[in-house]
């Protein structure tokens, strides 16, 4: 799992004004990227040249394995991706004829998926071992560029262990809207 | 002469041409080749013979979706994001477009054959579309649609507490977003 110290921002990253100070913060978040069993449903929503709309997610993980599963409001278009860090499928009704999967799961998506990045950014945690500049307050992760990628974290749950509820993320004219209705 | 699946089409059409609307409830499920349940479902519909159609998702998320033969609005009061476009060649292919168009040309698309309780399905070219769509009826109004697409994923519709031929307000199917909504609109 990630080392201890990424999570906490180093102190020279420029951009950090909030840093992590209190060790119950450092705990949760620590705690936080050693879980690896976790399901989010919610909605998510695209804007970007080729395809904009908006449909249901449903995210499973478990350990490295994920399955996501986007649908539209009528069943239709339907796609299931599953794998996990090294290799990928592609499964849905608008699966589109690619040998490499990753161009198949964008060609489904309309978006590139980042696969190894996004199990940490929807917990509000930057993927481990890649720079990154993250902006903090109280204790959760407000701002992060990473990857090319730009996210917002607009609203947290209020559970013990907050997970991030509303989601922006951005990369060149593709942008992408990530709402958490229900965590596991 | 007529063949027995062009009598079933006609039959079919027959039958659609005569709601003239119909709104009630709908539950709906996403189901995987192997059975597994994908998704779920429910909220209200309503539509009428001008092919104009509501499909307002309520469980487990809101959602709702407005459209009509030629274009679609699909708001998500979640994501606060509005997108109005043309239909897709999928999408003509949905239960619910299906039902709210007549299509007249019912036959010109879809080999089209009685089973029990209704018809069923063929689009006749199959290349972005389902395998086969289930239409059953009871007592002369829709009940359940099945929908088998290529991968056998299956997506069963029920219509529940069905009203036909009410006079249904043309705010049905007009929607105004709240301000600060993200609108994309293809026209």
């Amino acid at each position: 799992c990630s080392n201890i110290n990424q999570q906490s921002p180093p102190e020279s990253a420029s951009g950090t004004h909030h840093s992590l100070d209190s060790p119950e913060q450092r705990a949760r978040l620590e705690q936080l990227a050693k879980q690896t069993n976790w399901r989010l449903r919610g909605k998510i929503g695209l804007r970007s040249p080729q395809k904009n709309g908006s449909g249901f997610i449903d995210w499973q993980q478990k350990n490295d394995q994920f399955r996501l599963q986007v649908s539209g409001p009528l069943g239709q278009g339907s796609t299931t991706i599953t794998g996990n860090k090294q290799a990928l499928q592609v499964q849905g009704a608008n699966e589109q004829s690619a040998q490499d999967p990753n161009l198949q799961a964008e060609r489904a998506l309309g978006w590139p998926l980042p696969q190894q990045e996004m199990p940490y950014w929807v917990r509000g945690l930057a993927a481990p071992d890649t720079p990154h500049q993250a902006k903090w307050s109280d204790g959760l992760l407000q701002q992060l560029e990473q990857n090319g990628w730009h996210i917002e974290y607009q609203r947290y749950s209020r559970h013990r262990t907050p997970l991030p509820e509303k989601i922006k993320l951005r990369r060149d004219d593709i942008q992408i809207t990530l709402v958490v209705k229900r965590w596991q | 002469g007529e063949s027995v699946t062009s009598s079933a089409a006609s039959d079919l059409s027959k039958r659609l041409l005569a709601i003239d609307s119909l709104q009630g409830k709908f539950q709906q499920t996403l189901t995987a080749d192997d059975g597994e349940l994908l998704q779920e479902s429910a909220g209200d519909f309503a539509l009428n013979k001008q092919g104009q159609y509501r499909w307002e998702t309520k469980e487990p998320f809101a959602q709702l979706l407005i459209g009509d033969r030629e274009s679609l609005l699909l708001y998500d009061p979640d994501l606060e994001q509005l997108n109005r476009r043309k239909l897709s060649e999928a999408e003509r292919q949905t239960p619910l477009f299906i039902l709210s168009s007549q299509e007249r040309a019912l036959d010109e698309n879809y080999d089209v054959e009685m089973i029990e309780k209704g018809f069923q399905l063929k689009p006749k070219d199959s290349s972005n579309s389902f395998s086969t769509m289930d239409l059953l009826f009871e007592a002369n109004l829709p009940s359940e649609i099945i929908v088998l697409d290529s991968l056998g994923q299956k997506t069963h519709i029920r219509l529940i507490e069905t009203q036909a031929n009410q006079v249904l307000p043309p705010s049905m199917f007009s929607f105004e977003p709240p301000p600060g909504t993200d609108i994309v609109d293809e026209g």
